[in-house]
């Protein structure tokens, strides 16, 4: 089906070969894996009626999983981009030892599987662990609460909020800055009207990629978070468990509602990409 | 990287940024790191490889191993084709085409499993037909492999597309004047010039290929000694109050996931003009 | 032991190609006669690069016919047209020596046709005295200068032992003092090999210097072709005046095969054949001779500035609205005494009219 697309054209041969078959593979291998199945969900979840979906939206179990899931994500998720703005400025701008251990690390909630973070955080934040004995000493148990969702949302979006602000930090033009000197600017000045404004574009798509990660999270929230019906519990979960019981409708329909809003973080990147390719020409 | 002084920069305020970043890091990164092994190796080293032993654990191992077995070279392929008809050519949809395929990294690990649910699942659109034939792919390792693809598909191309856009065409179109045929263009000139983005890249899909928790969850039906991954076997010793067994295997996954961080940056840093801006995520 | 070239020619009849909407070659006619080192010269997006990879079979035509060497190339692959390319950017294969860049082309061929290890190496060797790199074989592209680069590319390409040399751009990426020494050393190459050679450049300068004969391309067209002394002496039309060297342009009246400047005590110039219409008067600045204010037939300008540009004087005048740049030797400025507000009279010694608007 793609091999006529891929020649745009009868006769026109390009001299570079391959295009036709690459083209072929990639568009099979996206529309079996990858469209159909999505395609399927949406499909299923539209086999209801709308005050079915009314219905299954508006349950009080809904409707808290998904204040907490998308809640919970958006704070992780700002507070990541002010920990990213903190954590891209120190490694851009200064030298210590120990830098590059830090700067590698910075992937690894990336790189490391979401079941061994969840093993980790619940152990390090019980109320008998290393963080949490402390916590809970003040009154705060964080482990099996909503806390504990929070903290692992945290720590699975740092690293796209440092990744996204560190190539804009370390592109700025200390003319710029300089300039800004010589026209009389504090520091202060400098980092609010001069640093920042060039850094918020990439600042927003840090926070985007950074909530859409922990929004869908899983794996490491359903170790910590107790799972409790309408306090603990996450849309992924809702999915999960609508699943257990067979009803394959009801679990589309969050799942829909969760790709909706992927969909939606990814047009809002795309603008933001638009926006900064047009910011910096 | 710009280590120079820059105007209006305070040694007090650059140290406390320092110090606050790395506590932060401190206790977001390193602690769990450390907690992990801790745990792992509580009872002793003896305990921690005897943990190894058990059949269900080593089951999972292989589990593990074969998904990976499969969904990387497979991954491989895929990237390579989609990073060759997207980089070096032009055509319409191409900006659609690189949106799916960043997808499934935005979509949440269980709507991944879902959807597969929904298409082999008992309930599903070709689940009778399957079954029908005698072949199991939901709570099988056919739908653990699909899972598995759906969430690092994307893994390879991601590394190769932006090398490659920034590479050209240049150099192939020479080699095809000098005689060079499609396949020798390819092997002589384009791979030599991606073969360390495409290592981390092959390197990177697989730590999540075996560290993929919540698409593999959907789908495996957590048959002990059957269908067990090893993400899903230290939550399953988690929940027996194995602690050591759970920490023991989760240590395997946060090696490998390591393992792939140094490996990155000892390619970033010996091969920098190879890996170009590809590096990140 | 480089084989003789023996030269080949490049015929192309009709030719176009479309990218999108945009024409980027117009029904192009073209030959390069055999052993000529011919120019495509014309502004960026004037389609000499296009025309250019379409010889190579970088791109393809879309109608139109492409003979090399009195073959039909039109849908021959790359390989098959036994042509060298040099590109602009060198395309040099970044993760291969000098030595590994220039024996590519040998070292993929099929068995039956690759010469041996020995004879690769010998006309590699031979090739990197020709460009003058000896002993840089075992170097990376990266360690090298852009010159040195630019001479790697033209080896690997002649290192096929091809029919015809293309080059886009080739002194592109240079600086000014590096850019010309490789065009003389380019020349007596070109002149050595005695290989067919068409090469792309937007500088008017290395076209004319270089070629044995020019193309000028604009929007796709071709609207001159000949010798750099026939384009430049007898421009074809405005742009072609206008894209060789600086030029002043008047606006003028003909009637009865005489031309009337807008230029106040400024004699008619013959234009003969011309219709009765307006039209288009070019005078470049060294075709003015600069005399007394009160002289008979001349055309008086005030003098705004002179600059002094070596041993050129440039004076920058005004007559009117119209702007007027000349050139004159030191030693004549010097003896009108020019300066800023002083009245002189101009005299044209060439003047060349174009109907206005086609």
């Amino acid at each position: 089906m793609s091999l006529t697309l891929a020649a745009g054209g009868r006769r026109r041969r390009n001299a570079l070969p391959g295009f036709g078959l690459t083209l072929g593979i990639t568009i099979f291998v996206l529309s079996v894996l990858i469209v159909i199945p999505l395609g399927g969900l949406v499909a299923r979840a539209a086999s209801l009626s709308p005050s079915q979906i009314l219905s299954i939206l508006s349950s009080p179990r809904v409707f808290s999983a998904f204040r907490l899931s998308f809640g919970l994500a958006f704070i992780a998720a700002v507070i990541d981009g002010f920990v990213g703005i903190l954590v891209a400025w120190v490694l851009v701008r200064y030298h210590f030892p120990g830098k590059r251990i830090l700067d590698s690390l910075v992937d690894l909630p990336f790189a490391l599987p979401t079941a061994v973070a969840g093993i980790t955080l619940t152990a390090l934040y019980a109320d008998d662990g290393w963080f949490g004995a402390p916590l809970a000493k003040l009154g705060l148990s964080v482990a099996f609460t909503p806390w504990g969702i929070f903290v692992a949302l945290l720590f699975v979006g740092l690293p796209y909020a440092i990744r996204s602000c560190q190539p804009v930090l370390a592109d700025l033009e200390r003319e710029a800055e300089e300039a800004a000197v010589t026209l009389g600017a504090q520091p202060a000045q400098i980092f609010w009207r001069v640093i920042l404004p060039q850094l918020f574009p990439a600042l927003l798509t840090g926070i985007a990629l950074a909530f859409a990660r922990a929004a869908g999270e899983y794996g490491s929230v359903i170790f910590i978070a107790g799972n409790m019906p309408g306090i603990s519990e996450i849309v992924p979960l809702l999915i999960v468990i609508r699943l257990e019981q067979f009803d394959y409708a009801g679990a589309a329909l969050l799942a829909t509602t969760m790709l909706v809003m992927s969909l939606v973080i990814l047009l809002l990147l795309n603008l933001l990409s638009i926006w900064r390719s047009r910011q910096y020409v | 990287m710009s280590n120079h002084r820059r105007p209006g920069e305070n040694r007090i305020v650059r140290f406390f940024l320092i110090a606050a970043a790395v506590v932060l890091l401190g206790a977001m990164l390193v602690a769990p790191l450390v907690l992990l092994l801790a745990e792992a190796f509580g009872k002793g080293v003896a305990a921690y490889f005897d943990s190894f032993s058990k059949p269900d654990t080593v089951s999972a191992i292989i589990q593990t191993l074969l998904i990976a077995a499969v969904v990387v070279p497979v991954n491989t392929v895929f990237g390579l084709a989609a990073a060759w008809c997207i980089a070096k050519f032009n055509f319409p949809g191409k900006t659609l085409l690189v949106s799916i395929i960043d997808l499934p990294i935005s979509v949440s690990p269980v709507v991944a499993g879902l959807v597969f649910v929904l298409i082999f699942g008992s309930r599903g659109w070709l689940g009778p037909f399957f079954a029908a034939h005698g072949i199991k792919v939901i709570f099988a390792f056919p739908g653990m492999v699909i899972a598995t693809l759906f969430v690092t598909i994307a893994f390879v191309a991601r590394q190769l597309i932006p090398l490659m856009q920034q590479q050209g065409r240049d150099e192939e179109e020479a080699a095809m004047v000098l005689g060079a045929g499609g396949f020798r263009t390819f092997w002589y000139v384009t791979l030599p010039n991606i073969r360390w983005a495409l290592v981390y890249g092959v390197l990177l899909c697989n730590a999540r290929a075996m560290g993929e928790f919540g698409a593999v969850s959907v789908v495996s039906g957590h048959i002990r000694g059957q269908t067990m991954t090893m993400p899903l076997q230290v939550l399953a010793l988690y929940q027996d109050y194995d602690s050591v067994g759970a920490f023991a295997v989760a240590s395997l996954l946060a090696f490998l996931a390591v393992v792939t961080l140094v490996v990155r940056r000892v390619l970033e840093w010996r091969f920098r003009a190879e890996l170009g801006y590809a590096g990140s995520l | 032991m480089l084989a003789p070239y023996k030269p080949m020619n490049i015929a192309i009849e009709g030719l176009s190609k479309r990218f999108g909407k945009t024409l980027a070659l117009d029904n192009v006619t073209l030959a390069a006669r055999p052993g000529e080192l011919l120019a495509l010269l014309g502004p960026s997006g004037s389609g000499k690069t296009t025309l250019l990879r379409i010889i190579a079979g970088l791109e393809t035509g879309e109608t139109g016919m492409l003979t090399i060497g009195g073959t039909d190339a039109m849908n021959l692959p790359p390989r098959e047209r036994g042509i060298g390319f040099v590109f602009q950017s060198y395309a040099l294969f970044r993760h291969m020596t000098v030595f590994e860049n220039i024996a590519f082309g040998l070292r993929i061929r099929t068995r039956s046709e690759r010469p041996n290890r020995s004879e690769i190496a010998d006309r590699v060797n031979h090739l990197l005295s020709l460009v003058q790199l000896d002993g840089m074989g075992a170097r990376y592209p990266a360690q090298l200068s852009g010159g040195q680069r630019q001479r790697v590319a033209l080896a690997r390409a002649l290192a096929v032992e091809p029919k015809v040399l293309l080059l886009d751009e080739p002194f592109g990426a240079l600086d000014a003092k590096v850019r010309v020494e490789l065009r003389h050393w380019l020349r007596s190459l070109h002149d050595r090999l005695s290989l067919t050679t068409v090469f792309v450049t937007h500088d008017q300068e290395e076209a004319l210097e270089l070629a044995d004969r020019v193309a000028i391309l604009a929007a796709g067209r071709i609207e001159q072709l000949g010798p750099p002394r026939e384009v430049y002496d007898a421009p074809a039309s405005p742009f072609v005046i206008e894209f060789l060297g600086e030029v002043n342009r008047f606006s003028c009246r003909v009637q009865n095969g005489l031309a009337r400047l807008a230029l106040q005590g400024c004699e008619p110039v013959a234009a003969p054949g011309l219709p009765d219409a307006l039209a288009v008067a070019y005078v470049r600045p060294h075709e003015i001779e600069l005399v007394d204010a009160q002289a008979s037939g001349a055309a008086t300008a005030t003098v705004r500035s002179v600059s002094v540009i070596g041993p050129r004087t440039r004076i920058h005048l005004t007559a009117g609205d119209q702007v007027i740049e000349a050139d004159a030797e030191r030693s004549r400025a010097e003896a009108l005494d020019l300066s800023p507000g002083k009245s002189v009279g101009l005299r044209f010694r060439t003047v060349r009219i174009y109907p206005t608007a086609r």
